[in-house]
C-alpha cells in the first residue's frame, strides 16, 4: 500500500502546491478558473462516457477490455485536470467498478479470494494512472507559471537596475503593475537625514519617518502599509502604500519579498548616488571658494606691491632719490589705491548680484546721462584715452538703478580701453527699436576668440591668451548681472576686422510713456 | 662691476616704483613687461639677476625659467603674487634661486637681491668659510664658531647647516636639503624638521622663535644672515 499511501500524500498537497488556500506559492491566473471548468466538464464527460463503454464491454463479456478502458478514462482525466481530477477519477472508478461491474454485482462485497487480484489491480491502476498523469499536468503548468513570475521579476529588475532617479523608480513600479495606479503607493529614499520623495508626492512623509524606525520589515499603521527598504548595512528608504491597494495577481506574497529586494537596492543606488553627486558639488563649490578666495588675494595683492614698495622706497630711500621719481611714486600709491577701490566696488557689487536685484530698486532714468557720467569717471582714470560718443538721440529713458547702470558702462568701457592701444579710440554707438534700446561699445584692441566668446561673461573669466593683471575677470560678469537685473542682456561680438576689436552690446528694455514720446 | 638685473612684471606700476630705487643703490636696470620681451633681452644682455613675475600676460613665468638660464642668466629671484607654496617650489626646482611674496618691503626686496649677488661672487671664488658677525664656519674644517666658541655639529648637521650658509638670506628647498643631508630627496621630511630643531638649539638664542633659520612654509628653510663675504 506504499504506492497508495505516496498517492493520498500527493492528494493532501504536502509536494505539491494547492490552489486558493494557503500555503498557495502563487495566485491562479484570473484565466486559470475559466481554463479550469472547461477542463471538469471535459473531465465528467470522458468519465460518463469511459463508464458507459465499461458497462458495455462488461455486459459483452469482455471483463478485461472493460477494465482497461476504464483506467484509460482515468488517465486521460489525470492529464486533462490534473492530479485533483485524476485521484477523483480513479476512486470514482474504484467505486462504479466494485459495486457495478465486478461480481458480485450491486456489492462492494468479493466472494471468492481469486475476485480480490483483479479488483485490486484494478482499483490500484485507475488512481495510480489517474495521480500520476495529472501530476505531470500539474507540473507542466507550474512550470509555466513559474516562467512566468521569472519574466516578470525580470522585467521588473531590468526596469529597476535602468533606474537612475527615484523618479525612475516611481514609474518603474507602476510599468510594471506592482501596483495598479500611481496613486495608491509612495516611496520614499534616506540620504543621511535627508529624505527625498518623488516631485509632486511626498505626502505621507510622516507615515515614512515613523515607520522607519520600527524593528517590523512591514508596518501597518493608519490604513496604510510601509514596507521598510534596506540595503546590507542601512535602511535607505519606505514603500508606503494603501492598505487596500491591489498588488498586481500575478505576485504572491514571496515575490513580492523579492520585489522589494529588487526596490531596495534601486533605491539604495539612487542614495548612493545622490551621495555622490552631493559630494561632487560639494567639492566644486569648495573648489570655487578656493579659486575665488586665491583670485581675490592675487588681485589685491597686485596693487598692494606698487603701494607697499613706493612707500617702502620714499620712507627709506626718499631723499636720495630724484624729484621727479619721488612724485612719480606718490602718483603710484595714490592710482593704486584708486584701483583697489573699484575692485572692492566690483567685489561689492557681486555681493549684490548674488542676494538679488530687487525692482523697488531701480527708477527711471535717463540713459544718456549715466553713460556720460560713467565716460567721464573712466577718462579720469584713463586720461589720455579717446573715447567717441555717437548716439542718434539725447536722452533715453531706461529702469535702472544709477549706480549700477553707471557701473555697467564704465566696466565695459574700462575693458575696451584696457585690452586695446593707447592711441585706439573706443566708440560708442546707439540704436533705438520699439520697445528696446542698443548700446555698442567698440574696440579696436586684440579681440576675444570665437571659441570664448561665450565665457567672458563668467565670473573670474580671462582669455587665455590675453591674461592682463588689471583684469580681475570680474568687470563684464558684473556688467551682465546688471544688464539681466535690468530686464535687458548684453552680448560680445568679435572680431569686428581684420582679425581685430571687440564690440559689447547691451539691450535694455524701454518703458513705454509719456517722456518717451517726447524724446524721441 | 654693478650687477644687471632685469626686471619682468606687466604691473608698470611696479616697475616705476622699483626702478628708481634700484638704480639709486647703483644696480643698472632694464625692464620687460612680457615673457617674449623678457627672453629677447637676456638674449642679446647677461644679467647677473633676473625679478621675474609668475603671472605674464603671454606666458607662466615658471615656463621660461629654464629658458632665462640657458641664455646665461645667472641668477633669477621669483615676485609672487599667487602665495601658493605648490608654484613656489615648482619654480625653484625650474632653477629660480630665491622668491618674495607680494607685497613687500623695499628694504626686503634689497636684502633678497644683495644675497643673490653675494652667492653669485661667493660662486665665482669657491668660498671656504662663512663669516657674519657672531657666526663663522669653516667648510673645509667643518668647524662652527658661534660668539668665539666653537659648536659641535655631527656631520649630517654640518652638511645641512652649510647648505644653508652657501645659500645665506635666500631659500634653500626641503628637496636640496634632503638632497644635502641624505642623498635622496623622498626621505621623509620628518628627519629634516628634527635636524632643524637640533641645528635651531645650536644656533638660536631662542629656538621656538627663531631669528636666524626660519620656516618657509610648504617650501623650505632660510638662513636670514647676511654674509659679511
Amino acid at each position: 500500500m506504499h504506492v497508495a499511501l505516496q498517492v493520498l500524500r500527493y492528494a493532501a498537497g504536502m509536494d505539491l502546491p494547492m490552489y486558493n488556500n494557503k500555503p498557495a506559492i502563487w495566485a491562479r491566473l484570473s484565466s486559470d478558473s475559466a481554463r479550469s471548468y472547461i477542463s471538469f466538464f471535459i473531465g465528467l464527460v470522458v468519465f460518463i462516457a469511459g463508464t458507459l463503454a465499461t458497462y458495455v464491454a462488461q455486459n459483452a463479456d469482455r471483463p478485461v477490455s472493460a477494465a482497461l478502458i476504464y483506467v484509460s478514462a482515468v488517465t486521460i482525466i489525470g492529464a486533462v485536470n490534473g492530479l485533483r481530477g485524476g485521484l477523483l477519477a480513479g476512486i470514482g472508478a474504484s467505486f462504479f467498478y466494485n459495486f457495478f461491474f465486478s461480481e458480485p454485482l450491486l456489492d462492494f462485497g468479493v466472494t471468492t479470494s481469486d475476485e480480490y487480484i483483479p479488483l485490486l489491480a484494478f482499483n490500484l491502476s485507475a488512481l495510480l494512472s489517474g495521480a500520476l498523469a495529472g501530476r505531470i499536468n500539474d507540473r507542466a503548468r507550474a512550470a509555466e507559471i513559474a516562467q512566468q513570475k521569472i519574466n516578470l521579476l525580470l522585467d521588473i529588475s531590468n526596469q529597476l537596475q535602468t533606474a537612475m532617479h527615484l523618479e525612475d523608480i516611481d514609474q518603474a513600479i507602476v510599468r510594471t503593475g506592482i501596483f495598479d495606479s500611481a496613486d495608491e503607493f509612495e516611496i520614499y529614499a534616506r540620504s543621511d537625514e535627508q529624505w527625498i520623495a518623488v516631485e509632486g508626492k511626498g505626502q505621507w512623509l510622516a507615515e515614512a519617518q515613523k515607520a522607519i524606525d520600527q524593528d517590523e520589515l512591514q508596518h501597518v499603521q493608519d490604513q496604510k502599509i510601509a514596507y521598510l527598504l534596506s540595503s546590507s548595512q542601512r535602511r535607505v528608504g519606505v514603500l508606503i502604500s494603501t492598505q487596500y491597494a491591489q498588488k498586481s495577481e500575478r505576485l504572491s506574497k514571496i515575490d513580492f519579498a523579492a520585489v522589494l529586494n529588487l526596490l531596495s537596492m534601486a533605491i539604495d543606488r539612487f542614495v548612493l548616488l545622490h551621495q555622490k553627486s552631493e559630494a561632487e558639488a560639494m567639492r566644486r563649490s569648495e573648489e570655487f571658494k578656493t579659486a575665488l578666495l586665491s583670485s581675490i588675494s592675487h588681485d589685491m595683492r597686485t596693487p598692494l606691491a606698487a603701494i607697499s614698495a613706493s612707500a617702502s622706497s620714499l620712507a627709506s630711500y626718499g631723499e636720495t632719490l630724484p624729484k621727479a621719481s619721488r612724485k612719480d611714486m606718490l602718483t603710484i600709491i595714490q592710482d593704486q589705491c584708486e584701483r583697489l577701490n573699484r575692485y572692492t566696488t566690483n567685489l561689492l557689487n557681486l555681493g549684490r548680484l548674488q542676494a538679488g536685484i530687487s525692482p523697488d530698486q531701480l527708477e527711471s532714468l535717463d540713459l544718456v546721462e549715466m553713460l556720460g557720467s560713467a565716460v567721464n569717471t573712466v577718462k579720469m582714470h584713463h586720461s589720455g584715452r579717446e573715447i567717441i560718443r555717437s548716439l542718434p538721440f539725447d536722452a533715453c529713458t531706461v529702469r535702472a538703478n544709477p549706480v549700477m547702470l553707471e557701473q555697467l558702462f564704465y566696466n565695459i568701457l574700462e575693458n575696451a580701453i584696457q585690452y586695446s592701444s593707447p592711441d585706439a579710440p573706443v566708440l560708442i554707438t546707439g540704436h533705438r527699436q520699439a520697445g528696446r534700446v542698443e548700446i555698442a561699445i567698440s574696440d579696436q584692441g586684440c579681440g576675444i576668440p570665437v571659441s570664448e566668446l561665450n565665457r567672458v561673461f563668467d565670473r573670474f573669466y580671462r582669455s587665455a591668451e590675453n591674461v592682463r593683471k588689471e583684469g580681475h575677470g570680474l568687470g563684464l560678469s558684473i556688467a551682465s548681472g546688471f544688464a539681466q537685473a535690468f530686464g535687458g542682456s548684453i552680448s560680445a561680438h568679435s572680431p569686428l576686422e581684420m582679425g581685430k576689436g571687440t564690440k559689447i552690446i547691451v539691450k535694455l528694455p524701454t518703458p513705454a510713456s509719456r517722456s518717451e514720446s517726447i524724446d524721441q | 662691476m654693478n650687477a644687471r638685473i632685469l626686471l619682468v612684471d606687466d604691473e608698470t606700476a611696479l616697475i616705476r616704483s622699483l626702478q628708481p630705487v634700484l638704480s639709486a643703490q647703483g644696480y643698472s636696470v632694464d625692464s620687460a613687461g612680457t615673457a617674449a620681451e623678457a627672453l629677447k633681452k637676456a638674449k642679446d644682455t647677461v644679467f647677473d639677476l633676473i625679478l621675474l613675475d609668475l603671472g605674464l600676460p603671454d606666458a607662466d613665468g615658471k615656463e621660461i625659467i629654464a629658458k632665462l638660464l640657458s641664455l646665461n642668466t645667472l641668477s633669477i629671484l621669483i615676485l609672487s603674487a599667487r602665495h601658493q607654496e605648490a608654484e613656489k617650489v615648482a619654480a625653484l626646482d625650474q632653477g629660480a634661486d630665491d622668491f618674495i611674496n607680494k607685497p613687500f618691503n623695499i628694504e626686503e626686496l634689497l636684502a633678497r637681491i644683495r644675497a643673490a649677488v653675494r652667492r653669485l661672487k661667493n660662486d665665482a671664488v669657491k668660498s671656504h668659510e662663512f663669516q657674519s658677525g657672531q657666526l663663522s664656519i669653516d667648510f673645509l674644517k667643518r668647524k662652527v664658531v658661534l660668539m668665539d666658541e666653537e659648536i659641535k655639529f655631527s656631520p649630517k648637521e654640518f652638511d645641512l647647516l652649510e647648505t644653508l650658509a652657501r645659500h645665506a638670506g635666500q631659500v634653500v628647498t626641503h628637496r636640496q636639503l634632503l638632497l644635502a643631508g641624505w642623498n635622496d630627496p623622498t626621505v621623509d621630511t620628518q628627519y629634516l624638521r628634527s635636524y632643524m630643531a637640533l641645528i635651531r638649539q645650536k644656533l638660536e638664542f631662542d629656538s621656538s622663535q627663531p631669528e636666524f633659520l626660519l620656516t618657509e612654509p610648504g617650501v623650505g628653510y632660510r638662513l636670514d644672515i647676511e654674509s659679511e663675504h
